[in-house]
């Protein structure tokens, strides 16, 4: 599987699976969103982990969990599309 | 207003806990109830509150509902009964009485609440001279988990523009009906739980309970461990540390289990690892309910002795066995056999629980109810000074450890019954806790 290293694409992806998975009804997904007010809690964050090796390939270390990494749906793809360019080879 | 149902099966999470309700009360415990109390300065609109609780259609559903089963071998179910079940008792206390647990008055602190023979949750409201007041909500855990009660007290008291929790919010839909094909899909699920549940609960394990039955009535103690907010930021810094940073629970967790650790070292324990279930909420976030029922799934943790006694090595197994977990599909597996068991009777149903760890169960009960009335700065009128869960400690395994936070504050509770721990470890668990927190070097 080619990782997925389009930002966008990774951004409309987690936003969706969020709104599909934990957000309850009415809550408001975009890019700017920040992932605890989505519904992104500890075990929902490792689902989400688990989507992306599943969808875009790409193993996302523990050391990338950081604060700023996690501030928001954008924040987040943004880490994921580094990730998987950095394990280009 | 919805029709709400008259009848309704017990979710799998409900039958747990009803269990657990039957098997303290045979050990002179408490049952299986729980408390949130907050403290109001003055200022709390009394005739507002109490028009409120009178003519909530939640809570009045459910003080009527009663666990009945109708038929051996058919899975318990939640019916409502006609009989009279007041809600809020007031209480007036002169100054300097009352001191109990967290300044209640014994009859609040002990209600005892069986979700079999009268209501199943109690709103008491404590008047002190000063004209300050405690708020407790009581309730059975067979009724609701604490989330579900953080949703009654904000149904009673909406905060900002955002609407409470209505009766449209009570129930789960796919409580009142499963499809066949989900049911099935449930129950191949089910299958793959009790793979896990036996490899986590191979002996050797460690527990703090005697090997003999106790010959008397057991007791339980709380204790209640504060901390300031300057001590949370030090503990929130911490935690970023130890790579924790958006799992605090489990920076939580290992420094309890830290702790827990130095009391198994004193009573010789070398190989019993340390197993701790924690549940987790499975609602949906950002929105309103559902308010009753225990809309719970649990993680399993194993812990070797060898990993207990670095808070570091402890976190990275937790991240790592928390991801294994989630990976198969555990907490819903787990769920789906709690469900399949359903119809066994209570005693054996509890019995059988307790098979895959050879009837210890677990090492400690652990939970962090997370961030309790967020953005509550008052209740009705009355600001919130504090705010205290007070849960019943299970035997087995005789200790829980519970988190939470208010505001900027985060609180412990340590729970225990007396034939467990003994006051001089409690006193050891509390420093090991408040070290794993606060003070020891990365390790």
């Amino acid at each position: 599987m080619t990782p997925q290293k389009d930002p966008k694409i990774i951004t409309e992806q987690l936003c969706q699976f969020v709104r599909e998975n934990f957000a309850a009804e009415g809550v408001v997904c975009n890019e700017q969103s920040p992932l605890g007010e989505v519904g992104v809690d500890s075990f929902a964050l490792v689902e989400l982990l688990l989507f992306c090796e599943r969808a875009f390939g790409v193993r996302v270390p523990e050391s990338s969990m950081t604060r700023s990494n996690l501030a928001s749906v954008a924040a987040l793809a943004k880490c994921i599309a580094e990730v998987a360019r950095g394990s280009q080879p | 207003m919805p029709n709400l149902p008259r009848q309704i099966r017990l979710a799998a999470g409900d039958y747990f806990m009803h269990g657990q309700d039957r098997r303290m009360r045979r050990l002179g415990l408490p049952g299986n109830v729980c408390r949130v109390s907050l403290s109001l300065d003055p200022g709390l609109n009394v005739p507002l509150l109490r028009e409120r609780i009178q003519q909530s259609p939640i809570l009045d559903w459910m003080a009527h509902a009663r666990v009945v089963r109708t038929f051996p071998l058919l899975p318990p179910r939640w019916r409502i009964v006609e009989d009279s079940s007041p809600v809020l008792h007031e209480h007036h206390l002169p100054s300097g009485a009352g001191a109990g647990v967290g300044g209640l008055p014994p009859v609040v602190a002990q209600r005892d609440l069986h979700p079999g023979q009268g209501p199943a949750i109690a709103v008491d409201l404590v008047h002190y001279p000063d004209e300050s007041r405690q708020l407790v909500l009581t309730w059975s855990h067979t009724l609701m988990d604490a989330r579900g009660a953080e949703f009654v007290l904000r149904h009673l008291n909406p905060v900002g523009a955002k609407p409470g929790p209505t009766a449209e919010n009570l129930v789960n839909p796919t409580q009142l009906k499963r499809s066949l094909a989900e049911r099935w899909r449930r129950l191949k699920m089910a299958r793959s739980s009790l793979k896990w549940l036996r490899e986590s609960g191979r002996e050797p394990l460690f527990t703090l309970m005697p090997a003999l039955q106790p010959g008397g009535r057991c007791s339980s103690h709380l204790r209640l461990m504060p901390f300031t907010q300057e001590e949370t930021a030090a503990i929130d810094a911490r935690s970023q540390s130890f790579n924790a940073g958006f799992q605090r629970s489990h920076f939580y967790l290992a420094a309890a289990l830290r702790g827990l650790h130095a009391v198994a070292a004193l009573r010789g324990n070398r190989d019993g690892a340390y197993l701790v279930p924690v549940p987790h909420d499975m609602r949906r976030r950002g929105g309103n309910g559902p308010i009753f029922s225990n809309q719970l799934s649990i993680l399993f943790y194993r812990i070797e002795p060898r990993l207990a006694g670095s808070l570091s090595q402890i976190v990275a197994e937790l991240n790592r066995q928390m991801m294994d977990q989630i990976r198969a599909q555990f907490p819903d597996s787990c769920m789906a056999a709690l469900d399949l068991f359903k119809p066994l009777p209570l005693d054996y149903y509890v019995r059988h629980l307790g098979q895959p760890s050879g009837g210890k169960f677990a090492s400690l009960c652990f939970s962090d109810s997370g961030e309790t009335c967020q953005g509550m700065a008052d209740f009705v009128g009355g600001p919130i000074q504090r705010v205290t869960h007070l849960v019943p400690t299970w035997r087995p395994p005789g200790l829980t450890v519970l988190f939470w936070r208010y505001g900027q504050q985060l609180s412990s509770l340590l729970s225990w019954v007396d034939d467990c721990l003994s006051p001089s470890e409690a006193d050891l668990l509390e420093r090991g806790l408040r070290a794993g927190l606060l003070e020891e070097a990365i390790s």
